[in-house]
């Protein structure tokens, strides 16, 4: 009884991976071609592209803020990299865009730390200078990745498991492990939790400020790196519809809007929704329009139903849920 | 010395529209077709679309909320004005469209109040009205271009003038006029700025929060439609994506003009200032003859050069609380 109970009280607070869990079961037995390896294989390789780029996101969003320049970022660098290819060699061509991200994350960082400009102006300026580059880089056309070690980054497998995929796990627990156990990522959750009470007790906030936006448009381009080894392409628009799924998918997963509250499995579990819903409705055959209008009523439904469960609580009313569990 | 202080901070209030100023000279003097009559009716009739959008974001961002849904409404609604247009006539389908967008936008206001929504639900939930909506309009309209309207009276709207004046910029001034007087100087302003200054106070002091938390997402839905019928009557046509963006730049108008995300502080005034400074930016880089992919990155420096010049919102949070 009492494992029951806590297993209860486990899925109480985590709805969204028990929908995850009934839905995951459902589509298996609707549609033959989800459950198969190598659909599932290809999910996780959606995922560690989304899940890069929403890593990065995620400390942004602890911190208080938001990034929508991250989605352009990917695109940026998919194509510098794609450029800097044949001209230096592997390495330094990620080297390189990893180091112009970084500039450009920098940039970004000081303008709202130190300039005290609002973050939404700066990163919906960062976006559309982004796009801008983006296109200027190739004219706007396309270019290939004519580099068979560099296409092997995006096309290698262990097991039946993307290279990629991987790399988004180690960068996964390395962030788990930075904002849990170092003092730099406990002091992100404190400016993103109380800004004012975290610099009257001496964090050097503007620090924190910027190197959120700094971890933002890094993590946005190994995202596009990623994405470019993927494809075998550098494309200047391939990820500027990312940034709000990878919003999206931070917040699904439970890291609050209002900045202190979360973690990166949190964002694990929601960008594993958004890319389910994704793949779900493809092996399920739903037209693509329906599909936006499912996503967006799952969006709202969780995101009304979490903050309207919040309110309830504060008047006392802990929910259906939990009544079934306290009679167990 | 307090008087000198006083000064100070009047100057403070006014230095954005110094920066516009200094953005006009500089303008004149890059390129002498800027300060031609023909191409200021040309701005104008340019940012009427994205003027009127401002008006009503401006009313939601101060109660503190956010809507980025507007851009799928205007498609929903442009698309419903032209479709509508054989069987109902010009009226009746631009009071069609209006109802298309007042419903969208009581579509998210009656969520957003229902759950007593912040910002950030706020931004969350019209991202997911965004999908809906243009879903809904995807599916309605099958994705397809749909042809301009053949009434004279229709296109009149967009491209018509009396006088000098561009009709566009007449409907523009009359919402922005409207908005104005609504927001200074009768009640329902106040308690829209009482509900976005402090929620709880406004709550205690007997103003309906909900209510107005609900209205200002109609308004602006409201709003969003008549930019799609000035919109789509002046390109002659919808396009399926034909409001893709718009809910970002009428954002960033109402806050290059100054209006703060938190809610609560704010006016159209500001809100037009930074309407017309975007609009003449991307009017003097198109007369420069600049690329558009160029023309992308300097409309983006501007933007964040302008916020920053201007400074008087500075704030010692270093940055919005999303």
């Amino acid at each position: 009884m009492k494992i029951c109970k806590s297993v209860l009280n486990f899925f109480i607070r985590e709805k969204i991976l028990l929908a995850l869990l009934v839905m995951f079961a459902v589509v298996s037995a609707a549609a033959d071609s989800f459950f198969t390896v190598g659909n599932l294989s290809n999910l996780l390789i959606q995922v560690g592209l989304y899940g890069v780029v929403a890593l990065g996101m995620t400390f942004a969003i602890i911190g208080g803020d938001f990034d929508l320049g991250a989605g352009p970022m990917v695109s940026f660098s998919s194509m510098a990299v794609a450029l800097l290819l044949g001209r230096v060699g592997v390495v330094p061509a990620i080297l390189i865009t990893l180091f112009i991200a970084f500039c450009l994350g920098l940039c970004n960082g000081l303008l709202v730390a130190k300039a005290k400009i609002n973050s939404f102006i700066v990163t919906f300026g960062s976006m559309v200078i982004l796009q801008g580059m983006a296109l200027t880089l190739g004219d706007g056309s396309p270019a290939a990745t004519n580099h068979p070690a560099f296409n092997q980054i995006g096309a290698l497998q262990i097991g039946r498991i993307s290279f990629i995929f991987i790399i988004f796990m180690v960068l996964l627990l390395a962030c788990h492990w930075i904002l849990r156990y170092t003092q730099f990522g406990r002091n992100i959750y404190a400016i993103g939790g109380n800004y004012e009470v975290a610099r009257s007790s001496g964090i050097h906030v503007d620090f924190y400020k910027a190197s959120l936006f700094v971890l933002s448009a890094v993590f946005a381009a190994v995202g596009g790196i990623l994405m470019a080894a993927r494809v075998n392409t550098g494309h200047p628009t391939i990820g500027d519809d990312m940034t709000m799924t990878v919003i999206a998918g931070v917040v699904i997963g439970g890291t609050s809007l209002s900045g202190g509250k979360g973690n990166v499995w949190r964002t694990l579990l929601g960008i594993f929704v958004m890319m389910f819903l994704s793949n779900a409705f493809d092996a399920l055959v739903i037209q693509p329009y329906i599909q936006r209008v499912i996503k967006g009523l799952i969006i709202i439904s969780v995101v009304a139903i979490d903050s309207y469960s919040k309110t309830k609580i504060d008047v006392g009313d802990a929910g259906v849920l939990s009544k079934i569990s306290k009679k167990l | 010395m307090e008087k000198r202080q006083k000064k100070k901070t009047d100057l403070k209030k006014y230095r954005m529209l110094f920066i516009f100023l200094g953005m006009i000279v500089l303008s004149a003097l890059v390129n002498d077709r800027f300060l031609t009559v023909k191409n200021i009716a040309n701005i104008m009739r340019q940012i009427a679309a994205n003027g009127i959008l401002a008006c009503g974001m401006t009313f939601v961002m101060l109660t503190g909320g956010f809507d980025l849904s507007v851009g799928a409404t205007l498609t929903l609604a442009g698309g419903t004005a032209l479709t509508l247009q054989p069987y109902m006539g010009v009226g009746g389908a631009i009071a069609a469209a209006l109802l298309v967008g007042a419903l969208c936008g009581c579509f998210n206001g009656v969520i957003l109040s229902g759950i007593k929504a912040g910002s950030g639900e706020a931004f969350m939930i019209t991202l997911g009205s965004q999908l809906v909506i243009f879903g809904i309009s995807l599916l309605v309209f099958k994705a397809k271009f749909i042809p301009g309207s053949k009434s004279a009276v229709y296109n009149a709207i967009g491209t018509g003038n009396l006088g000098w004046i561009p009709v566009p910029l007449l409907i523009f001034a009359a919402t922005a006029a409207i908005a104005h007087v609504v927001l200074a100087y009768t009640s329902l302003g106040r308690r829209i700025y009482l509900t976005g200054g402090n929620y709880e106070a406004a709550r205690l002091s007997g103003v309906r929060v909900g209510f107005y938390k609900m209205l200002v997402y109609v308004v602006v839905g409201v709003a969003a439609a008549m930019s799609a019928v000035v919109l789509t009557s002046r390109s002659g046509g919808c396009s399926s994506d034909i409001g893709k963006g718009y809910e970002l730049d009428a954002i960033a108008a109402v806050m290059v003009g100054g209006t703060s995300t938190d809610g609560g502080e704010g006016n159209i005034g500001r809100t037009i200032l930074g309407v017309l400074m975007i609009g003449v930016l991307n009017n003097i880089l198109n007369l420069m003859g600049m690329s558009s992919f160029n023309q992308m990155i300097a409309k983006g420096i501007v933007v964040i050069l302008a916020v920053w010049l201007d400074g008087s919102r500075k704030t010692d949070k270093g940055g919005a609380e999303s």
